[in-house]
């Protein structure tokens, strides 16, 4: 893998005792599409607050550009090169369209007047509307346009779509695969929208109870997850010991549905050779792995 | 553009200390005709002390809240997620802190300023026989020696929200007044005495202890807020 645009490396944070991340480790490739995934009080935010330089690490560390962003000097000159669309979607109530963006700007030398006026009509955002005027969905398109007037080489968006109309969701996931395709721009962002990371991006993380439970490209953790469908004649056997790879079995009637990460081969043929079972596979989607690790989320056994 | 921010974040507030001042140098300048103007020398004793606890609270009033957002008469809604906004931009947390509280100061120096000048316009009395230098003095001591109350602010909104940093920067100011009555400071360090009995007004020159006293408060004070903004989480 190339040098990683977002290094995380063990990276813990507690609230009150509570621990909400705990040693978690990503990398983010450069030009990466990176779904960033998780239940609600998985870590997602605490994980992007601490990218912001808002919150500050218990342990482990985080990387951006290669710069640490627990120094404050060098971590500004990260964010020179970065863009934020925050969860709560709140800029300054007293400012307008215009004087937000206006005020934005002398921060980012590499701030382009072209893609402001273009992103502006594209959003459709009133320049002279006051900002708490705005509904949530037009304020998630303010921050984006601030976010990306300026060339940024990163996006940190925490939940972007959420407010959004589906067709201003379209149109915001357009920009996006867009500025990844043409700038080569990294986009990093946390949703719970599976059908949204499906259809955009590239790579993913499933973070639980602040832990990383799967990481990857989304094209290799697909070929490599199988869901096995063993059909018995009989009752299915109460016990069996499955080989390594096996993520979770569930039993319904006369059929277990098995998830294997791993060792497909062998776990098929295992399977096979249990008395009276039929095997079918077929490919994972998104939900399915997600379910699988967002602990709780299903029964497990097996 | 953090000054553009600091004065959009504030103009409320030093137009709501304004309308205060003005308004009541206009009713008793009005009230003048009916008996109620500034007719004795003990009115404009009253006047001048009156003027000196509203410059304090200008001062506490418009110290800010560290870095966060601050609340205004027109907008609370999404503050405190603005800040996130804030602390994504390139720009250091002391940056943001000291922009802000040189907003605050600036606008604390003009309500001084200007209900100085209108005070020593519309009241012959509270003039009195004091000349212009008389008067830069004064104005000089109240700037430096409502800095250290406006620091104690500064400090104080870093950590309290809003409502708490001025009433709680308000009694602490109270209290410490009331012990000064019950056990008198040296005059070099009596920053409220420097103001009113101590005054240039009456003394015709500088105070130059409490005023050393008083930026000396400002500037430890300003690095306590500092090391605070950078050490705490948002």
């Amino acid at each position: 893998m190339a040098d990683p645009v977002i290094e995380v490396a063990g990276l813990s944070k507690s609230f009150g005792g509570q621990p909400a991340l705990n040693g978690l480790n990503l990398r983010v490739p450069a030009g990466s599409i990176f779904g960033f995934l998780g239940r609600n009080g998985a870590g997602k935010t605490t994980t992007i607050r601490m990218m912001s330089s808002a919150l500050k690490p218990d342990a482990g560390s985080i990387r951006v550009f290669g710069i640490p962003m627990g120094e404050p000097t060098k971590a500004i000159n990260a964010r020179r090169r970065m863009g934020f669309v925050t969860e709560e979607k709140d800029l300054y109530p007293y400012m307008t369209v215009e004087q937000i963006i206006r005020f934005t700007r002398p921060f980012f030398p590499k701030w382009r007047r072209d893609l402001e006026q273009r992103y502006l009509r594209a959003f459709d955002l009133p320049p002279h509307k006051k900002i708490p005027d705005l509904s949530k969905g037009m304020r998630s398109k303010l921050m984006l346009l601030l976010a990306i007037s300026h060339e940024a080489e990163l996006l940190v968006l925490d939940e972007p779509t959420d407010g959004l109309d589906p067709v201003s969701v379209e149109e915001m996931l357009r920009v996006l695969v867009g500025l990844a395709a043409t700038e080569g721009t990294t986009v990093f962002f946390s949703t719970h929208q599976l059908a949204e990371v499906e259809q955009i991006a590239d790579h993913i993380a499933i973070i639980d109870h602040g832990r990383g439970v799967v990481q990857g490209s989304l094209d290799d953790l697909k070929a490599q997850y199988r869901r096995l469908h063993i059909v018995f004649a009989e009752e299915p056997p109460v016990r069996v010991r499955w080989l390594d790879g096996v993520e979770h079995v569930h039993q319904e009637g006369r059929t277990l549905s098995v998830l294997v990460s791993r060792n497909v081969s062998a776990v098929i043929e295992q399977a096979r050779a249990l008395p009276g079972a039929t095997v079918e596979c077929f490919p994972v989607t998104l939900k399915e792995l997600f379910f699988n690790h967002a602990r709780g989320s299903v029964e497990c056994s097996g | 553009m953090l000054w553009m921010k600091g004065w959009l974040e504030t103009r409320w507030r030093l137009f709501f200390i304004l309308a205060v001042i003005l308004g009541a140098f206009a009713f008793r300048f009005v009230g003048a005709r009916y008996g109620m103007g500034v007719s004795s020398t003990e009115d404009a004793n009253r006047m001048i002390g009156a003027m000196t606890v509203l410059w304090l609270f200008a001062a506490v009033y418009l110290a800010g809240a560290g870095i966060r957002t601050q609340p205004s008469f027109q907008a609370a809604k999404g503050l405190h997620g603005s800040t996130y906004f804030t602390l994504s931009l390139p720009v250091s947390r002391s940056r943001l802190l000291a922009v802000r509280v040189a907003v605050g100061t600036i606008e604390t120096m003009v309500v001084i300023l200007l209900s100085s000048v209108v005070a020593w316009t519309l009241f012959p009395l509270v003039r009195g026989n004091s000349t212009l230098s008389d008067m830069l003095r004064i104005l000089f001591t109240a700037f430096c020696c409502t800095a250290g109350l406006h620091a104690v602010a500064v400090v104080a909104g870093t950590f309290l929200d809003d409502m708490w940093q001025i009433w709680g920067t308000l009694i602490a100011a109270v209290s410490l007044k009331w012990l000064t009555v019950r056990f008198p400071l040296p005059p070099a360090l009596d920053v409220f005495g420097a103001m009113s009995g101590h005054s240039p007004l009456i003394n015709h020159m500088l105070p130059w202890g409490p005023i050393a006293t008083s930026i000396g408060l400002f500037g430890g004070l300003v690095a306590v807020a500092a090391a605070i903004v950078n050490w705490r989480e948002y």
